[in-house]
């Protein structure tokens, strides 16, 4: 093989290829060009799922209102089948195509790991632009969407989370064969009630019900709300930090409630209260059941259950949801849960704003954009309950998911939807007190590997104390170790001390 | 596959008679255990929702239901079309793939190719390095591969290195005479590669038309990341997305929205028996090409 | 061209310019998706920002680092390794085995339909293997269990015991991928002259030695080659497979946990691409690096057998 030929083969391919492809990915690449209907701005949302048949012609409504009420926006939702969203959403940022809104789940992914790599632009300087959407949310909702000091969402407030962590969802018909007339006020009668309530239930369907989290990372605040040292507020996502009403942040799994926690759910495994494979399985599984009115009380399902499982099994279930020890106060513990982010790829980031000004706006916006064309799409009784006209494949013909852009005044029910369930939606607290952490959004950026591997550690070493399916004090040693091993002193120092910094620049928390 | 005769006679002995029936034993036993599972996704596609959250996976479900195969096959439904993109996107791509793989594979092999080895390691090389998905969307964006059927056939799935390691093996396997006597008996370059070669590489191309075939039929990457156009859905990508609104139906709390019990389970099982059919017919037919013999007619002749 | 003394790569395309036109779509086709697309990987050595893309700035080694620093990495990298060496070596083995036996089948009908069955398994998503699987091992109400229980034993809680794991993963990946894997070994013996196997049974041997002396030896090539591509890929695990069946199941976790899924949680994370690259740029080079040693040492012992 001769050098120099080859060498020379080599570098002019080695140069085409670094410019071709250099020009291909290109960060922020060349946009597609504008709309080019007049000087309408585009206003493209990306949400998870799939569009409704009649998509067309609602949005075709949407864009028509628009245009009467003055607004230069023309408005398209881009939907992503939701196994591939994250994938596909990555993509688009990543190759500059544009969109102006994304949607944020703090609990499936927190807001820092997106504004910290530049997926979605700060919003700062266009709230006080559009004051009627401003005092739609309250000054702590905006600040749930806060990241290095600047805002980056618009919040989205769809359901009450007053009640998140004292509220229990049961059967109040299997609650009274079970001999009790409400939810107990003490642990054991609890245990009791779950126990009597499973043969109950194993007779009626022949289905196992089972106690669950809402998902495995959530404490077990119904617990919580029995000790003496409530109120506190451990974290959803890891449950590392225990924060108390005076400001201090504890370890929580090196704590004593952590301690009560697992003797009780081990006490519960024991007495087959908790399912031997709550390690493994699918989250859905849990929900399809309750459908069948298997369900024991638990802080997991919706109480808009009944009519499923009146289909179901043919059982006239009473299902109602309660404050359990009610004279306790709630704990309100955060503000936005979602939210809307403009994306770093949007052609003009105040379309976002002008859209949502526009949606929130009045009832009438809200029904169009969400629910579509009175008459064609839906239609509304006399209690203002709505019946959605369904499509050939059995889902309706328009319909734009409320807990996506949705706004709790606003939010229609359709009318086989219990009277109670609205009650839950729409909670409003009149004896609670906030966490000093409600408006603090921790930053990870400093303690990415730490983050990783402590998540890991907790899901292998943790969980199954937590579920109690083996004994605290045999493997709770080991379990901290390997915590700490992955950095938990590392995390908590970095928590503590962004915190302090948050609690010296709003004091008015510790009040 | 080789024929019941060994030198004409059929083997009697009784080694090999017990042999032979242990042999099928073990296959048959096998191939059992491969279609068993595969007999209850099919029951269990045609349960009830309700059965299946009852009663677990059973042969002989509670109670019998055709819900998930409406999903599919309702009036209006997008599935026979996307079913006909499938098959198009499927028949070019291996068409077109079995023949680049033959000729890179041929080349390779051939022992007039100085660079042969290079050129096998310059194909090895993206087996095992590859920059992801970003740089691949936008190289099959800037081809044109968007948005049309071309996006179904191009990236990815128009040539795989391994197939072509398999083709230029067996080649590698013909003996080199065959080449040289073929020249002298005046056969040109064409000749030599798609006359001669072309048919005694019967067994190894069906084998990559098998591969290629399945790897289009199965793939709904492409679609969800290329193509945002209804009408070139191929099968998969619908499929994956009608599996995906049904989980999503199912999370719905307020209100009720659509079915009761969308047949979230019974449709996974369902998308696997739709998929399934022609490709798994497509196998045997093509093992009549796996016959042998034809090389030592060849050399001799 | 040119009557240049020294031969130069240009004149030796042109001499045998049918077979580099030959090679010329494929070779094409990977340069413009595969090694086009490679400078990408730059990413790894960057802080990325979407903001600013391929530009973003530059960080060296950090990326790695994080990687590297971590509590799970050994873990993770030798579960892959573990998981991946297991399934190569027991499924080649099957694979090798199904297909020699189907070879000594002549029944056609019995042949057609065996092997039509064999490769239904792979048609099957691991998510819904997942959902099968649970009904087999479920500590309640799975079918295992029930016979156990109803033989008068303990229920044995699978999903919680590791121990279990290695068999049951192992088990999977050989029902389902092996009529797969099979094919390319039952094409390459048809390759084989039937006059070798005649003659041998003229000299008397039996099946079994006209499989040892003849098939297996014929069949080492390709045997060879299908093992070190997946050597080059020994650090990749199987995504698909793990997450669908293991998920989150901490119990399992140091064991089934490899470098795909770490990735995965890494980029849920932090949202943070150029990480990821990273570590995929560790698996690759890693991988290379494997594969180019075992191709030297086959080279000298069985050129045949040899890759590149």
């Amino acid at each position: 093989m001769r050098t120099k030929g080859w060498k020379r083969l080599l570098s002019a391919t080695a140069a085409t290829s670094m410019a071709m492809s250099l020009a291909v990915c290109g960060g922020t690449g060349t946009m597609e060009a504008k709309a080019a209907s007049g000087e309408k701005h585009p206003c493209r949302i990306v949400q998870p799922g799939s569009l409704p048949s009649d998509y067309e012609t609602g949005i075709a409504a949407v864009n028509k209102k628009l245009e009467e009420d003055g607004v230069d926006i023309e408005v398209e939702v881009i939907r992503i089948p939701g196994d591939a969203y994250s994938e596909k959403v990555n993509l688009m940022l990543s190759t500059g195509e544009p969109f102006e809104i994304m949607h944020i789940m703090q609990d499936v992914r927190n807001i820092s790991s997106y504004a910290g790599v530049g997926s979605i632009i700060p919003v700062t300087d266009y709230i006080d632009k559009y004051p009627n959407l401003k005092e739609k949310f309250t000054d702590v909702e905006w600040s749930s969407t806060l990241y290095d000091g600047e805002y980056y969402a618009i919040p989205d407030a769809w359901r009450a989370l007053d009640h998140n962590v004292s509220f229990m969802v049961y059967r109040e018909d299997i609650l009274k064969q079970a001999g009790y007339d409400a939810l107990p006020e003490t642990v054991d009668e609890m245990i009791d009630v779950m126990k009597k309530s499973q043969d109950i239930i194993l007779e009626e369907s022949g289905i196992k019900a089972y106690h669950w989290f809402h998902a495995n990372q959530y404490p077990a605040n119904w617990l919580h709300r029995s000790y003496d040292t409530y109120p506190f507020y451990v974290d959803f996502d890891l449950g590392l930090t225990l924060v108390r009403q005076d400001g201090t942040v504890d370890s929580f799994y090196e704590s004593e409630e952590f301690k009560k926690d697992c003797e009780t759910y081990y006490e519960m495994y024991q007495a087959g209260l908790v399912n031997p494979d709550v390690l493994n399985l699918d989250s859905q599984a849990k929900y399809d059941d309750a459908n069948y009115g298997a369900f024991l009380p638990s802080q997991t399902f919706d109480s808009n259950i009944q009519n499923k499982i009146k289909e179901n099994i043919g059982v006239d279930a009473s299902v109602k949801w309660t404050r359990i020890f009610p004279e306790k106060p709630d704990l309100v513990y955060t503000f936005g849960q979602n939210m809307n982010a403009v994306s770093s790829t949007a052609e003009d980031p105040e379309t976002a704003f002008k859209f949502f000004d526009w949606l929130y706006a009045s009832q009438e916006n809200f029904d169009l954009f969400h629910y579509g064309v009175e008459g064609t799409h839906y239609t509304l009784n006399d209690a203002g309950r709505m019946t959605q006209t369904k499509g050939e494949d059995g889902n309706p013909l328009y319909f734009m998911d409320t807990w996506i852009t949705g706004y709790l005044p606003y939010q229609r029910y359709t009318e086989d939807v219990t009277e109670d369930y609205i009650d839950y939606d729409t909670y409003k607290s009149d004896n609670y007190v906030v966490t000093p952490a409600a408006g603090f959004v921790f930053d990870a950026t400093n303690v990415q590997t730490e983050l990783t591997n402590l998540e890991m550690e907790i899901i292998t070493s943790i969980y199954p104390i937590k579920m109690g399916l083996v004994p605290y004090e045999e493997n709770i040693d080991d379990a901290i170790a390997r915590l700490k091993a992955a950095g938990l002193d590392t995390y908590l120092e970095e928590y503590r001390s962004q915190f302090a910094k948050y609690l010296e620049e709003h004091p008015e928390v510790l009040g | 596959m080789a024929s019941g005769k060994i030198g004409g006679v059929k083997s009697h002995s009784i080694g090999e008679r017990i042999g032979s029936a242990a042999i099928h034993l073990i296959i048959g036993g096998y191939a059992l255990v491969c279609i068993v599972p595969f007999i209850l996704v099919l029951i269990v596609s045609f349960s009830s929702e309700k059965s299946i959250t009852l009663n677990g996976y059973s042969f002989v479900p509670m109670e019998w239901s055709v819900s998930a195969y409406r999903m599919l096959f309702f009036n209006g439904s997008s599935v026979p079309r996307a079913y006909m993109v499938t098959i198009c996107a499927t028949l070019i791509g291996t068409l077109i793939a079995s023949l680049i793989t033959f000729g890179a594979g041929y080349t390779l092999a051939n022992r007039h190719c100085k660079y042969r080895n290079g050129l096998a390691l310059y194909f090895y090389i993206p087996m095992v390095f590859s920059s992801g998905l970003v740089p691949w969307y936008m190289m099959s964006k800037n081809l044109g591969c968007y948005d049309n059927i071309w996006a179904l056939i191009v990236p990815s799935l128009m040539f795989s290195p391994f197939n072509m390691f398999l083709v230029r093996n067996f080649v590698r396997e013909i003996p080199e005479e065959l080449d040289d006597s073929a020249r002298i008996d005046g056969a040109g370059d064409i000749a030599i590669a798609f006359q001669i070669y072309f048919t005694l590489c019967k067994p190894v191309l069906a084998t990559i038309a098998l591969f290629y075939a399945i790897g289009y039929w199965n793939n709904y990457f492409n679609a969800v990341m290329l193509v945002n156009d209804p009408d070139y859905f191929n099968l998969q990508m619908l499929l994956f997305k009608i599996q995906s609104e049904i989980a999503s139906l199912s999370k719905m709390a307020v209100g009720t929205m659509g079915a009761v019990n969308p047949p979230k389970e019974s449709f996974k099982m369902a998308m696997s028996i739709v998929t399934i059919g022609p490709i798994v017919l497509l196998y045997p037919y093509l093992q009549k090409y796996f016959v042998k013999g034809m090389v030592v007619g060849a050399v001799k002749g | 061209m040119g009557k240049k003394k020294r031969s130069n790569p240009f004149s030796e395309l042109w001499k045998h310019k049918f077979l580099y036109l030959l090679v010329l779509p494929a070779a094409l086709y990977t340069f413009i998706f595969s090694y086009l697309t490679l400078p990408y990987m730059v990413i790894a050595f960057e802080k990325y920002n979407y903001k600013t893309g391929i530009r973003s700035p530059f960080v060296g080694l950090k990326n790695f680092e994080y990687f590297f620093k971590s509590s799970w990495a050994w873990t993770v990298t030798r579960n892959t390794l573990v998981i991946n060496v297991l399934f190569l070596l027991f499924g080649t083995a099957l694979a090798v085995v199904l297909a020699i036996l189907i070879n000594e089948i002549h029944r056609k009908k019995f042949l057609k339909v065996s092997q039509a069955f064999m490769l239904f398994p792979y048609f099957i998503s691991w998510v819904v293997v997942s959902y099968m699987l649970q009904g087999l091992l479920a500590t309640d109400g799975g079918l295992i269990n029930h016979i156990i229980e109803s033989l008068g034993g303990t229920r044995i809680n699978f999903y919680s015991n590791p121990k279990y794991w290695y068999p049951i993963l192992l088990l999977l990946n050989l029902w389902k991928n092996t009529g797969y894997s099979s094919i390319v070994y039952i094409s390459a013996i048809t390759a084989i002259d039937e006059g070798m196997y005649e003659a041998a049974y003229i000299d008397g041997a039996n099946r079994w030695k006209r499989i040892r002396y003849i098939t297996l030896p014929l069949l080492f090539p390709t045997i060879c080659i299908m093992v070190l591509m997946s050597i080059g890929r020994i650090f990749y695990g199987d995504f698909g497979m793990l997450y669908a069946i293991v998920r989150d199941n901490g119990s399992l976790m140091q064991i089934t946990e490899v470098i795909d899924t770490y990735v995965y949680r890494t980029f849920k994370n932090t949202g943070d691409p150029s990480l990821t690259m990273a570590i995929g740029l560790y698996q690759s080079i890693v991988g290379f690096i494997l594969v180019f040693t075992a191709n030297r040492i086959v080279k000298k012992k069985f050129p045949e057998g040899a890759l590149f």
